[in-house]
C-alpha cells in the first residue's frame, strides 16, 4: 500500500516537473534555491508549531526510522508541491497575476485539507503562502519542495522526539520500533517503509487525569499499548476503565496529560483510521438492516472487509437482511464486533465486549480476537471477567480509583499477592529455600512456597514418599481483591 | 462526499421505515392544500408556492430539529459514530441530503395535487425554476432545524418546533398572501421572517407576476449563514457537554 502510494507521488512529481515549464512563464533555471527553501520551512516551523525539539529525547529515536521518515515526508512534500505550486499556481499566474495566483491556489490548498483537518486546515493558509512565495520568488519548484519538506520533517521529528512518547512510563528508554534482533530485516525496503509510517506505540495515555465534578475518575494514569499486545484493563466498577478508553479514543479530553493514538492526537480524523471500537452499551439504530449498517460503517474506510466475509466471520451470515431491532442481545454484540473489524484495524478497543452475551457468542468473539492478536493487531480490552482476562490477555493493567495498582502478566499479578499453597501427606518434608511450613499435624502438611514447580521437583528428587499432593495458586481474583482492596 | 451519501442513505432508510413519520410528513401538506386551498382566492400557482414551502419547512423542522434531538437519545450509537474516521461535517451533510430527498417527494405530491385539483398551470421552465428555488430555499430551514435540535433538550424540541413552525408559516404568509389592509407593523414583522422571504421568491417564480425580489434572496442567504453558525455552535456545545 505504502509502496504504491510512494510510487504514485514520485510519478506525479516527475510528470509535473516535465509539464511545468510549458505552462508556467515564471519557471526558470535560477540559482540553487533549495537551501533558501529549507530555511523558509524551518522558520515557518519555529513560528507556527511553537514546539521545541528536545535533543535528548531525539537520541532514543532509531536513526533508520528518522531517515526513512524523512525520505517519505520529502517525497510526499514534493508530490504536493508539484500539484499545488508547479501545476495549479503556475497555471493561474498567467491569467490572474502572481498575487492572485498565490491567493487562489493557497485557498484551494487549505480547502483541500478541510475534510481531514477541519478548522485546523486554516494553518495551511499560512504554510501555503510561504511555500508559494518560495516558488514565486526563486522561480524554482525545488525551493518550494525544500520549504515544504523541511517544515513537515521538523513537525514529524517534533512528534517523534516528544519525551513522553519515546520514553515509556517506567522511565526506560522506549523499545525501538525495530528490535536489535530484527536488524537484519531492517534493511528490507518493506521494513524500512513500515517503520517510517508506523509508530512504536499503538495507543498511550501519558499522565492523564480527569475529574467529573467532585469525582476524580483518572489520576495520573499511564497506559501504553504496543503492536501484538492484548492488554486487559481490569478494575472494579467506577475504577475509571471506560473513562480511560474514551480518552484514548478522543471521545473525551483529558484535564491533564495527553492521549496518543498511532503517534497522533486521537481527536484528529486520521488518527482513528486504523482502529476498531466496541463500546460498552450497544444501541444500534433498530430499523436499519444488518447489511445496511455494515455498509454505512464500511463506507468510512479505504479498504474495508467485504460485507459477506465480515458477517460470515461473526456467524451473522444469515442475518444480513434482518432489522437490527429483531436481533438477540448476543447477535447485537457480534454485530458490534463486526463493525469494529470492518476497516481492517490495527488496534481494537473493547469496553466490556462480553458482558451480557451467551457462552457461544463469547466463544466466537474470543476466536476473532485471538485471530486478530495473532495477526499482530493490538487490543485494549476492559473486562470484569477475570477468567477471560486470564486466558487471553498478554498483559494486565489493574486500576482502582483512577490509578494503576498492578501491572504485568497474569503470573506476575498473581505473584504480587503471595505464595502458592501446597498440601500433602508425607513422613517428612524436603528442605527447599523459599518454602515455609505453616502447618504440620502427623503426616499432613501445609507449605507456603514462592515457586511451587521447584518445590514439587525437589520433593520428587528427595525420594520422600508422599500422597494427596495439592497445589493451590492464588487465583487472579484473590490478586484482584488484594490489589484493589475491593470486591469485584 | 461519498461518505455524506452513505450517512444520508442510512438516515433516509431509518425515516422511511417508520410509516407514521413518513406518511405524516408527506401527507400533511397535501391534506393542508385540500383543506385550505378551496377557501383562498389566490392564484393556484401561488398556492403551490406556499404549500410546497410548507411541506419543506415541516421536513426541515420535524425531520431535522426533532431528528437531531432524538438521535441524541441514542447516545451510545452517536458515540460509536464519533470513533469512526470522519468529522461532524460529514454527518451534517448527510442529514441535509436526506432532507432534500424527502422534500423533493413532498413537493411533487403537493404540486401534482394542486395541478389536478386546482388546475394550476406551469410551463416546464417555470417548474424547473421552482424546484431549484425550493431546494436552495430549504437549506436555511434545514440548518435552522438542526440548530434547534441541538439547542433544545430532546423532550422540549418537539412542542417547541411545532410552535415555531406555526408562527413561521402563518406570520410568513405561507398559506395565503397577506391581505392588503395588513397593518404596517405586522407587514414589516412578516417581511423580516425567513419564511416570508422564501415565499416571496417562490411566488415570483411560480406566478411570473413580478420580478424576483433580490432583497429577499439576499435575506435568505444571510439567514443560511446565521443558522449554519447556530447549528455548528449548538453541535459543539452539545459535544462539549457530553464529550469532554
Amino acid at each position: 500500500m505504502t509502496v504504491v502510494r510512494l510510487a504514485g507521488w514520485i510519478a506525479t512529481v516527475v510528470l509535473a516537473v516535465a509539464v511545468a515549464p510549458r505552462i508556467d512563464p515564471l519557471l526558470d533555471e535560477g540559482a540553487a534555491a533549495v537551501p533558501l527553501g529549507i530555511c523558509a520551512g524551518a522558520i515557518l516551523f519555529a513560528v507556527l508549531a511553537r514546539k521545541r525539539i528536545s535533543p535528548a529525547a531525539l537520541v532514543t529515536v532509531p536513526r533508520e526510522r528518522l531517515l526513512a521518515r524523512t525520505v517519505v515526508i520529502t517525497v510526499k512534500a514534493a508530490h504536493e508541491e508539484a500539484v499545488w505550486r508547479a501545476v495549479l499556481l503556475g497555471v493561474l499566474v498567467g491569467p490572474i497575476g502572481r498575487a492572485g495566483a498565490l491567493a487562489v491556489s493557497t485557498c484551494l490548498f487549505a480547502a483541500a485539507h478541510l475534510n481531514r483537518l477541519g478548522p485546523r486546515a486554516a494553518q495551511h493558509l499560512v504554510t501555503g503562502v510561504v511555500f508559494g512565495l518560495a516558488y514565486l520568488v526563486t522561480g524554482r519548484l525545488a525551493a518550494a519542495i525544500g520549504a515544504h519538506a523541511a517544515y513537515n520533517v521538523l513537525i514529524g521529528v517534533g512528534r517523534l522526539s516528544l519525551p513522553d512518547l519515546s520514553v515509556s512510563a517506567t522511565g526506560e528508554p522506549a523499545r525501538p520500533i525495530v528490535r536489535s534482533s530484527d536488524r537484519s530485516r531492517l534493511f528490507s525496503p518493506r521494513a524500512v517503509l513500515r517503520s517510517a509510517v508506523s509508530s512504536p506505540s499503538v495507543a498511550s495515555l501519558v499522565a492523564v487525569s480527569k475529574t467529573f465534578g467532585e469525582v476524580r475518575a483518572l489520576d495520573g494514569l499511564d497506559l501504553d499499548v504496543r503492536p501484538g499486545e492484548v492488554v486487559g484493563l481490569l478494575g472494579p466498577n467506577g475504577a475509571g476503565k471506560s473513562t480511560a478508553i474514551s480518552i484514548v479514543l478522543g471521545l473525551r479530553r483529558p484535564d491533564e496529560g495527553r492521549a496518543v493514538l498511532f503517534g497522533r492526537n486521537p481527536r484528529e480524523t486520521g488518527a482513528r483510521r486504523e482502529i476498531g471500537v466496541v463500546l460498552q452499551e450497544v444501541s444500534l439504530p433498530p430499523v436499519l438492516r444488518v447489511g445496511e449498517l455494515v455498509q454505512l460503517v464500511r463506507a468510512h474506510y479505504r479498504d474495508p472487509v467485504p460485507q459477506s466475509e465480515l458477517l460470515e466471520r461473526l456467524d451473522l451470515g444469515e442475518l444480513a437482511r434482518t432489522q437490527i431491532g429483531g436481533l438477540s442481545g448476543g447477535q447485537r454484540r457480534r454485530l458490534a464486533m463486526a463493525l469494529a473489524l470492518a476497516g481492517r484495524p490495527r488496534a481494537l478497543f473493547l469496553d466490556e465486549p462480553t458482558a451480557a452475551i451467551d457462552a457461544g457468542g463469547r466463544r466466537v468473539l474470543w476466536r476473532e480476537l485471538s485471530a486478530f492478536a495473532a495477526a499482530g493487531g493490538a487490543i485494549l480490552v476492559t473486562t470484569q471477567q477475570l477468567e477471560e482476562a486470564e486466558r487471553y490477555a498478554t498483559r494486565l493493567v489493574v486500576i482502582s480509583h483512577g490509578r494503576i495498582v498492578g501491572e504485568g502478566t497474569v503470573g506476575e499479578i498473581r505473584a504480587r499477592v503471595g505464595k502458592a499453597t501446597i498440601r500433602l501427606r508425607a513422613e517428612h518434608l524436603p528442605r527447599v529455600p523459599g518454602a515455609t511450613v505453616v502447618e504440620s499435624t502427623l503426616d499432613r502438611h501445609v507449605v507456603y512456597v514462592d515457586d511451587p514447580e521447584r518445590y514439587v521437583a525437589e520433593l520428587v528428587r528427595s525420594g520422600i514418599r508422599y500422597q494427596d499432593l495439592e497445589v493451590a495458586r492464588p487465583s487472579l481474583e484473590d490478586a484482584f481483591v488484594t490489589l484493589t482492596g475491593d470486591e469485584t | 462526499m461519498r461518505l455524506a451519501w452513505a450517512h444520508a442513505k442510512a438516515e433516509t432508510l431509518q425515516l422511511v421505515r417508520i410509516p407514521a413519520y413518513a406518511l405524516a410528513t408527506l401527507a400533511f401538506p397535501v391534506i393542508a392544500v385540500l383543506l385550505f386551498g378551496g377557501r383562498v382566492d389566490d392564484d393556484p400557482e401561488r398556492l403551490v408556492a406556499g404549500f410546497t414551502a410548507t411541506a419543506v419547512l415541516a421536513i426541515a423542522f420535524f425531520q431535522f430539529g426533532v431528528g437531531v434531538a432524538t438521535s441524541r437519545l441514542y447516545t451510545e450509537w452517536e458515540t460509536f459514530l464519533r470513533t469512526l474516521p470522519t468529522n461532524p461535517s460529514t454527518r451534517l451533510a448527510g442529514r441535509v441530503i436526506s432532507a432534500l430527498g424527502f422534500s423533493a417527494v413532498a413537493v411533487v405530491l403537493v404540486g401534482v395535487t394542486a395541478i389536478l385539483v386546482y388546475h394550476a398551470h406551469f410551463g416546464w421552465g417555470r417548474l424547473a425554476a421552482l424546484a431549484v428555488a425550493l431546494v436552495l430555499g430549504a437549506v436555511p430551514f434545514a440548518l435552522l432545524g438542526v440548530a434547534f435540535g441541538y439547542w433544545l433538550p430532546p423532550r422540549a424540541a418537539l412542542p417547541a418546533a411545532n410552535l415555531l413552525f406555526l408562527v413561521l408559516a402563518i406570520l410568513g404568509s405561507l398559506w395565503a398572501r397577506p391581505p392588503d389592509d395588513l397593518p404596517r407593523e405586522a407587514d414589516i414583522t412578516s417581511q423580516l421572517l425567513p419564511t416570508r422571504s422564501w415565499v416571496e421568491v417562490l411566488d415570483s417564480i411560480a406566478t411570473g407576476d413580478h420580478r424576483l425580489p433580490l432583497h429577499h434572496v439576499a435575506a435568505l442567504v444571510a439567514w443560511s449563514l446565521v443558522f449554519l453558525a447556530l447549528a455548528w455552535w449548538g453541535y459543539r456545545r452539545d459535544e462539549g457537554e457530553r464529550f469532554t
